[in-house]
């Protein structure tokens, strides 16, 4: 990992056109400005991480959730509306 | 006119028109290019279109979370090419809670019915849980 020290208001160039600015320090929180092209996703790695986990949840649950209990519900739901 | 075969669904016959493109892409997923099926309303699968195992339901979450909202930043608003809001559909996942269907909250789809552009997003509202139960 390459590894740079900066101080506030500097920033970090990745490529052509992705810019990271240390906004703000407050003790052990750091503010990070991001410029990037519209492209290009970002999140909170954790968040991220727990974003794809719940996607490939999605796609097995997909396939044990039980279909009919779930047609039969809308359809009684349909019936109350 | 492209046709593609799977277990799940026997032979999908898709039109090019009908092809929602993620141009960000869906964290997790390695392919960027889906169809939506209806199963019941107002259930749909979300199907990938190069690889049709790779599916899961969606549901518009309004139905069942009445009070269920988030403002849309100019940058995705950008990216799927809004130019009102009547263009936009909003989905989230169907989940598997023990014996009860839960949903994504957390991370919507946004599609963009008219030009067939689709993002999931993450929303920062902390009212939003990544499993939250629907209940019957």
């Amino acid at each position: 990992m390459l590894i740079l020290t900066r101080k506030i208001g500097q920033s970090i160039r990745i490529g052509d056109d992705i810019i990271v600015k240390i906004v703000d320090i407050d003790g052990s929180q750091i503010k990070i400005g991001i410029e990037a092209p519209k492209g290009i996703a970002i999140f909170r790695e954790e968040l991220y991480e727990k974003l794809k986990e719940s996607n490939i949840e999605a796609l097995k649950a997909s396939k044990e959730l039980n279909l009919d209990a779930i047609i039969s519900f809308e359809e009684k739901k349909g019936d109350n509306d | 006119m492209i046709t593609i075969k799977s277990e799940r669904f026997g032979e999908l016959i898709i039109e090019e028109k009908d092809i929602i493109n993620f141009p960000i892409g869906i964290p997790g997923i390695p392919f960027c290019r889906f169809i939506i099926k209806e199963l019941i309303d107002p259930i749909k699968w979300l199907i990938s279109v190069d690889d049709p195992d790779i599916a899961m339901l969606i549901v518009s979450p309004f139905k069942y979370f009445p009070n269920y909202g988030f403002e849309l930043s100019d940058e995705i608003a950008e990216v799927l090419q809004a130019e009102s809001e009547d263009e936009l559909e909003v989905y989230v996942a169907l989940l598997k809670d023990n014996d009860t269907v839960a949903a994504n909250l957390k991370s919507p789809f946004i599609i963009n019915k008219n030009k067939k552009i689709g993002v999931q997003i993450l929303l920062e509202d902390e009212r939003y849980k990544f499993k939250e139960p629907i209940k019957k």
